[in-house]
């Protein structure tokens, strides 16, 4: 489907088509948002917040450039402002711990133990990282965009976010093997 | 090359992005040191656990809150937003318009009654200020004439002043001529 066109009937006023856009994307930006938070219920207001930023800016989208793309960066940015403003709130609270939300496919319970622990590990580490390299992380190593993209998306040099990227992942193996010596 | 220049360049090489002799180097030390090795293998592990990380499915709750928090009002498309307040100002001079339209006769008749009533305060204005203009007129007589008089008494005490003066300075010399004989 073509989606500039859908978003250009949103901005018509389709209610039909923003809602379509809504289903679409929503899955994404939410899922974005608690990667990033690690807070369920933080995840999902942010998602609301980001939809309705994106209602409000729709018309200044740009058709030349992936709309995609641009709602991502829209979304990285809210989530990053929004992380600095609750910064120290959020420090205090440290309950990002919330992995019941989670199913994996393991059928054996040992495993799917396993498997969450893991998860949780490296999700404790990623949110100890400064939020612009958690950021890169997660849309290269979850969202599995290109460093092009990635680029694009963060307003960055190529080679910068190649280098975040880098240290973000050593900073994670730092990380887990402190945890594992303590 | 040093392990922590290895660290540095171990994210590059899993994503294939070193080539040449550099890459030849990184694997050879890989083979010799088992900490390099051992980083390298959790890097691995981690990129995989997040590449395997599980999506969430969102709330129908979340979609219905989004979808109503952003409900347009009636009549105002979705472009429109942010000009709202704009032509909430632009309704609002219409229906004042349209509400003057029908009483415009009686506002005219009103408009007129006002200017016939400041008309009516200046003239009444312009006859008193005639009548105060007679009566400034006959304080302007009173006032010569008094002035006049004035003049007329100072006129005849200057000179009896001076007459008295000029008897006075003769008084004395002819004392001093009574005692210098």
């Amino acid at each position: 489907m073509e989606w500039k066109r859908v978003v250009q009937r949103c901005i018509d006023g389709d209610r039909e088509a923003w809602e379509m856009l809504v289903r679409k994307y929503s899955k994404r930006i939410f899922n974005l948002a608690y990667q990033f938070f690690g807070i369920y219920e933080e995840a999902e207001d942010i998602t609301q917040e980001i939809f309705l930023k994106l209602y409000k800016c729709l018309n200044q989208y740009n058709f030349e450039i992936n709309f995609e793309a641009w709602l991502i960066r829209l979304a990285k940015n809210y989530c990053i402002d929004h992380y600095r403003k609750i910064k120290k709130e959020k420090l205090k609270r440290a309950d990002f711990n919330k992995l019941e939300y989670i199913k994996t496919d393991n059928s054996n319970p040992e495993n799917d133990f396993l498997m969450k622990e893991k998860l949780r590990v490296v999700f404790e580490g990623l949110q100890n990282l400064n939020p612009e390299i958690r950021m890169a992380i997660l849309l290269r190593d979850i969202h599995g965009m290109s460093y092009e993209e990635i680029a694009q998306i963060m307003e960055l040099p190529l080679g910068t976010v190649k280098s975040r990227i880098n240290r973000g992942r050593i900073q994670l193996v730092k990380n887990l093997r402190e945890k594992i010596e303590k | 090359m040093k392990c922590e220049e290895f660290e540095e360049i171990l994210s590059l090489y899993i994503e294939g992005e070193i080539s040449g002799k550099i890459k030849t180097n990184l694997e050879k030390h890989l083979q010799e040191c088992s900490n390099c090795k051992s980083f390298l293998t959790s890097m691995l592990d981690i990129k995989k656990t997040l590449s395997n990380f599980p999506e969430l499915e969102v709330s129908n709750n979340l979609i219905e809150n989004i979808l109503r928090k952003t409900k347009p009002k009636k009549g105002i498309s979705l472009i429109i937003p942010y000009l709202e307040p704009a032509l909430a100002t632009l309704a609002a001079l219409i229906i004042i318009i349209s509400l003057l339209i029908p009483h415009s006769q009686k506002i005219y008749l009103a408009i007129e009654k006002q200017i016939y009533s400041i008309y009516g305060e200046i003239k009444e204005l312009e006859v008193k200020g005639e009548s105060l203009k007679g009566i400034l007129i006959g304080y302007k007589e009173n006032l010569l004439d008094s002035f006049k008089e004035k003049n007329f008494i100072l006129f005849k005490i200057k000179p009896l002043k001076e007459k008295l003066k000029l008897e006075e300075k003769n008084g004395r010399k002819e004392n001093n001529s009574t005692f210098s004989s």
